[in-house]
């Protein structure tokens, strides 16, 4: 039956909505092919067209949708982390990092050495994974307050030391001059007043990361990452092997970062360490939350918007407000002068409120997957002091709530002082 | 999947046929220029002095230059600084001079203000031909040697109008041993490409001078305890310390833990990352060390006293009821030399905005031309260096600025007289 | 359960008490003498000497150069003590939270940092006091001062935080309190960072730097031990509370088991409340010390500060007061060696690579075992 004639109602009876759904859930890579070639089109020609045009001219448009690319890329690998296997990961810019690197050691004057750009997206990717599991595995008998400590240091770790050892990094300074991709047919040359080719180049790749993650989830190993995150023990205790599984699960984490990395280096043609301090971590996390954990498109669209806010909205809430000649307050002792105000300074304040507010009102994210919804909603079944021990139903969601002390990370409920408790 | 291949077939003709672009082929009429600087945290305190000097000398130019008018409005003032980081970000650089490259009115860039910003962003302006002019770049891998070939493979875009680092170190090491008459230093770099620079050739000048470096250190922008360092400095007994870098990256930290070591009454010398402004602008060296700045001295790359200065400063003084500071003169030397590239590349009358952004870059860098800016006569080289290669010493006047503390002019050394 | 008699628990405590200051003083003594040598074994490295050659002359080579290291050495080891006391209030707060309600408390950073901006705001804002003061009462009733002034603010701070946001995610699956906690602290830092400017901010140093003790060839901060004594006062009057008052007792209930807790008569609420009140008093107290030390404050100083006092209490043992204050020197000292060899760029990476060894190889911490009581 072709795809076609399964959209032309041959579904008997279904809205249209349920309709593309359905087609949808059946012919994923299909979807996302689709789905990308629109989102691809619009980004091509949006930026021609009023509104768009009146704010920037098209090219700014083109690298902002190229650099946001980046951020979907990796709020996408954090999301398999975070969201699908529950390891909070605080420490993901540190495989963004290596990913950098490995292309700045492949492709600059300082190295020496000029290797063409796609196939060194592969390797970058997989040196990345292969840090993932090295990276990863100290992790895995840690639960989920730990492993985030110990993620956050190594978040903190990797630009260190690529910070201190400067006769083989430059240190501070960073690599420069790195060389950007080969020209490509029908795509164009890279240059920086013509980043239209790496945006092209970027759909492709999250177009491919996506199909590649969906197939992921919705294969064993996507369900033992949801059995892991539920209920480590009960995942243990069915077969899954934890080791592999949570080993995996960073490694396809790194190495979509990997990918993001390479392909920032060749854009900025510049590599530090200060690009990858705790803030992008915080940033890529933010993203991950907003957008909802668990779900690729969510997570991908919330990064998309949150990094086109960021970068171009708050700048343009500057040029608004100066247009607007709003005159400074003077109240006696209280001096407010709005003009003052670079709202571009505020993105950390109110990432930091977003992630508090969404995580007490809707930690589900904005589009959120609706078994994570159900999940995340459970604890504010329990009413009054954590001394109640409800029965616990797994049948029934969300009707009476779970244990106080199971959490969804690990079945451990036990401080780590108690003896004889191993982490 | 018939379908799909369809629609991705469609797509990708239609990314191809989005990715022709337009670009307007009318003669020039309006230009702007540009400004890149890191207006946060200390920097800023650095940065607002070259500002009000631009604008002072565009002002004065009467917004015109070559038959065109000439602008800079707010948005063309850029900050590559990261209210995280309280500091300069070459990235953030490199993505300003992006969104400057690809606006076709933007004839000129003035800017940036540290020389690792710069290495981000003249890779790029070099590969659109765009003038920039620098009023305080003074790293010497920007111009000299093999690390500026790599980063130009167009025709020299940059010009300068400080002297460099392999002038401004040793015109500080030999004050300390000449006049200071120190024989014993300890140099604490912030590892980052001005500071480690200046910091290099500082030692390698003051050996040859016949002084000795007790030890060379480096702490990044990121440290927060200096104490135990400066306790390990003091063990070492140096007459004098140096620090590489600029207040952002730890200038008065270094200076606060070596006062409560006790090396407070030793010479604390800097370059000009430390001399931005008196003890009343916020954030400056000055304002953050207070009254432990009292054995302060800090150089500047370009000339301290000069025919016009007493004129300049009435101006700017006039124009913006403060005392003129740091590279304020060099902010207003850059708009001039911009002014007048602009002025003789009109001459030309070219037919579009990309024509006359490559006469303006031309006439820039024509190392025949001599120009005649406000800090004296200067003509450029082909690498984009200036001809004039003073540094001028300052030391720290108490009384200065209403008690809260001033750099005062000591004296300059001029490296062409030699 | 057999009541000991007044008298016996007294000699217990004292005996206790003995024991840890002679191990203190034992673990300082060694402390100082591995620097010293090590000290002379840098000098031997750089002037040349072969790694082996380094080694045995730092180990027989005690004439009148080597004692200038001791010197040197016994100053660092002073600069360890007051940058150790820093942290260990630090991770007592982190330690505390985490025993009551197992949540990393990410925000107990910038509450160090927000403690020493306030001590900014009161001795050189409100009071105008920008230099030293060499007057005894008059300086020690404005550190005092500016203790009941930062203390208390700090710590509502933290209750307000916990009332608001910690609160309703108490029964909430980990990952949301966690995640939580890391946007209060990018909120905190923020909030700061708009009202201060991302630039340092100078602190009133009003504790005189030049008041030293010449001892053995070396010049003994004063203000080092000050900070020592302080904190040192400050630890005691905690375990003090929470041994033996009233809500102490609670708090070390809770800890064991939320629910019995309660059960017993214990309002949650109040009581963690009021480990957040203390933990934040404490943090107040670290960052007013750091003001009169350091000289500077900035917006993001609770981060790095923070995270070195977090790796401090999991080293000690998270959930364990003595724990927290073990850990917290420790690390002092780890940093302490590092800057003093000339390698505190190196600083952080060894305190991370601490924190790495110390999860792996015995995630409870150095008391986490030992000790029953986790309060």
């Amino acid at each position: 039956m072709s795809a076609l004639a399964a959209i032309r109602g041959q579904r008997g009876g279904m809205s249209p909505r349920a309709q593309i759904r359905d087609f949808a859930d059946q012919h994923r890579s299909a979807t996302i092919l689709i789905s990308m070639s629109i989102v691809g089109v619009l980004m091509s020609l949006l930026p021609q067209v009023w509104p768009l045009a009146g704010v920037q001219n098209k090219e700014p448009w083109f690298d902002a949708f190229a650099n946001a690319g980046i951020y979907v890329l990796l709020a996408m690998g954090l999301n398999v982390v975070i969201g699908l296997t529950g390891l909070l990961d605080l420490g993901y810019a540190a495989f963004f990092a290596i990913g950098s690197y490995a292309y700045a050691y492949s492709n600059s004057p300082f190295s020496g050495v000029d290797l063409p750009f796609l196939p060194m997206l592969v390797v970058g990717a997989a040196i990345a994974a292969v840090f993932g599991i090295a990276l990863g595995a100290p992790t895995l008998r840690l639960r989920g307050d730990y492993l985030a400590i110990m993620t956050l240091g190594f978040g903190e770790i990797v630009p260190i030391v690529f910070l201190n050892l400067d006769t083989w990094t430059q240190g501070t300074n960073g690599i420069s001059g790195i060389f950007r991709p080969e020209p490509l047919p029908l795509i164009g040359e890279f240059t920086a007043v013509t980043p239209y080719a790496y945006m092209v180049v970027m759909l492709f790749i999250v177009t491919i990361a996506m199909a590649l993650l969906y197939r992921l989830q919705d294969s064993r190993v996507g369900r033992a990452w949801n059995a892991i995150r539920e209920d480590e023990l009960a995942a243990a205790a069915n077969g899954i092997n934890t080791v592999t599984t949570k080993l995996l699960a960073f490694a396809l984490g790194a190495t979509t970062a990997g990918l993001a990395g390479v392909f920032s280096a060749s854009k900025l043609t510049i590599v530090g360490p200060d690009q990858f301090y705790f803030q992008v971590s915080f940033t890529i996390l933010a993203m991950v939350i907003l957008g909802g954990m668990g779900n690729i498109w969510g997570v991908a669209a919330g990064a998309f918007v949150v990094y086109l806010l960021q970068s171009v909205l708050l700048k343009q809430l500057n040029s608004f407000k100066e247009a607007l000649h709003l005159p400074a307050l003077d109240l006696g002792p209280v001096h407010f002068d709005i003009n003052a105000i670079n709202f571009t300074d505020y993105s950390f304040l109110l990432f930091g409120f977003a992630l508090v507010l969404m995580m007490l009102f809707r930690p589900e994210g904005l589009f959120p997957s609706q078994r994570r919804r159900r999940e995340l909603h459970i604890g504010e079944e329990l009413a009054g002091p954590a001394d109640i021990v409800p029965v616990e139903d797994p049948g029934i969601v969300g009707a009476l709530g779970e244990t106080p002390g199971a959490e969804e990370l690990t079945g451990e409920d036990a401080g780590p002082g108690a003896p004889g408790h191993d982490r | 999947m018939k379908f799909a291949k369809l629609a991705v077939v469609g797509a990708a003709l239609t990314l191809v046929v989005g990715a022709c672009g337009s670009s307007t082929a009318a003669a020039p009429t309006a230009i702007k220029i540009a400004i890149e600087l890191p207006l946060q945290g200390s920097d800023k305190a650095a940065s607002d002095p070259i500002i009000k000097g631009i604008r002072l000398a565009l002002k004065q130019a009467g917004g015109a230059a070559g038959g065109y008018t000439i602008t800079i409005p707010d948005s063309a003032i850029f900050d590559d600084a990261l209210a995280s980081t309280g500091a300069h970000d070459p990235q953030t650089g490199a993505n300003n001079m992006t969104k400057i490259v690809s606006d076709e009115q933007y004839m000129a860039v003035i800017g940036p203000l540290n020389s690792g910003v710069a290495k981000a962003q003249i890779p790029i302006s070099n590969a659109s031909g765009l003038l920039q002019c620098s009023p305080a770049n003074t790293n010497t891998d920007l111009t000299k040697g093999a690390p500026a070939a790599a980063i130009r493979t167009k025709p020299n875009n940059y010009v300068r109008v400080v002297t460099t680092d392999d002038i401004q170190g040793p015109a500080a090491a030999l004050y300390i041993y000449n006049t200071l008459k120190k024989t014993s230093v300890y140099i604490i770099d912030d590892t980052q490409t001005f500071g480690k620079g200046v910091a290099d050739s500082f030692e390698a000048a003051f050996k040859a001078a016949g002084g000795t470096v007790v030890k060379h250190d480096a702490a990044p922008q990121t440290t927060q305890d200096y104490v135990s360092i400066m306790t390990a400095a003091k063990a070492l007994n140096p007459q004098a310390i140096y620090f590489g870098g600029v207040t952002a990256s730890g200038g008065a930290r270094i200076l606060l833990a070596a006062a409560q070591v006790g090396l407070g009454s030793i010479p604390f010398v800097g370059p000009d990352g430390i001399n931005d402004g008196s003890g009343a602008t916020a954030n400056s060296f000055l304002n953050l060390a207070g009254a432990k700045a009292a054995n302060s001295f800090s150089t500047l790359a370009g000339p301290g006293t000069f025919d016009g200065k007493a004129k300049f400063d009435a101006d700017y003084k006039a124009e913006y009821g403060i005392d003129s500071t740091g590279y304020a003169g060099q902010g207003f030397a850059c708009a001039q030399i911009v002014l007048d590239a602009i002025g003789r590349a009109g001459a030309g009358k070219p037919a579009s905005y990309a024509a006359l952004k490559e006469a303006v870059r031309a006439a820039a860098t024509d190392t025949g031309h001599t120009y005649k800016t406000i800090v004296g006569d200067v003509t450029f080289d082909k690498n984009g260096d200036t001809s004039q290669l003073i540094v001028s010493i300052y030391s720290f006047d108490p009384a200065g600025a209403s008690g809260k503390g001033d750099w005062k002019f000591e004296s300059q050394l001029d490296a062409a007289k030699k | 359960m057999t009541a000991t008699s007044p008298a016996v628990a007294a000699s217990n405590s004292l005996t206790r008490g003995l024991r840890v200051i002679g191990l203190a003083v034992g673990a300082i003594l060694i402390y100082l003498l591995v620097l010293w040598r090590a000290l002379e074994f840098a000098s031997e490295l750089t002037a040349g000497n072969t790694m082996q050659g380094s080694l045995i002359a730092a180990l027989t080579r005690f004439d009148d150069v080597g004692n200038a290291y001791l010197a040197q050495a016994l100053q660092q080891t002073v600069n360890a003590l007051s940058i150790g006391a820093i942290y260990a209030l630090i991770a007592l707060g982190y330690t505390m939270v985490y025993g009551i309600i197992e949540l990393i408390n990410f925000a107990h950073g910038d509450i160090f940092m927000i403690g020493a901006m306030l001590a900014v705001v009161f001795l050189g804002g409100l009071l105008h006091q920008q230099e030293a003061v060499n007057n005894i009462p008059i300086l020690i009733a404005l550190i005092l001062g500016a203790l009941v002034f930062a203390m208390p603010i700090v710590g509502l701070i933290n209750v307000f935080i916990e009332r608001t946001v910690y609160r309703p995610l108490r029964n909430a699956p980990r990952l949301a309190p966690l995640i939580t906690a890391v946007g209060v602290s990018f909120i905190l830092q923020n909030i700061v960072l708009t009202i201060a400017g991302s630039g340092d901010r100078a602190s009133p140093q009003i504790f005189p730097l030049d008041a030293q003790i010449p001892f053995g060839g070396a010049e003994i901060s004063i203000l080092s031990i000050f900070i020592f004594a302080l904190s040192l006062g400050l630890m005691l009057g905690l375990q003090n509370f929470v041994g033996r008052s009233r809500m102490g007792r609670a708090m070390r209930a809770t800890a064991q088991d939320q629910s019995a807790a309660s059960l017993m008569g214990v309002d949650l609420n109040q009581t963690i409340a009021l480990t957040f009140l203390l933990g934040g008093m404490l943090a107040g107290a670290a960052g007013v010390a750091w003001g009169l030390r350091f000289g500077f404050v900035r917006f993001d100083l609770g981060f790095n500060s923070g995270l070195k006092a977090f790796t401090a209490a999991v080293l000690g043992g998270i959930g364990n007061i003595s724990g927290a204050v073990l850990g917290g020197f420790i690390i002092g000292f780890i940093e302490n060696f590092a800057s003093s060899l000339g390698f505190s760029r190196w600083s952080e990476f060894l305190v991370f690579m601490v924190l790495t060894f110390v999860l792996i190889f015995k995630p409870s911490g150095i008391l986490g075992q030992l000790t029953g009581d986790r309060a």
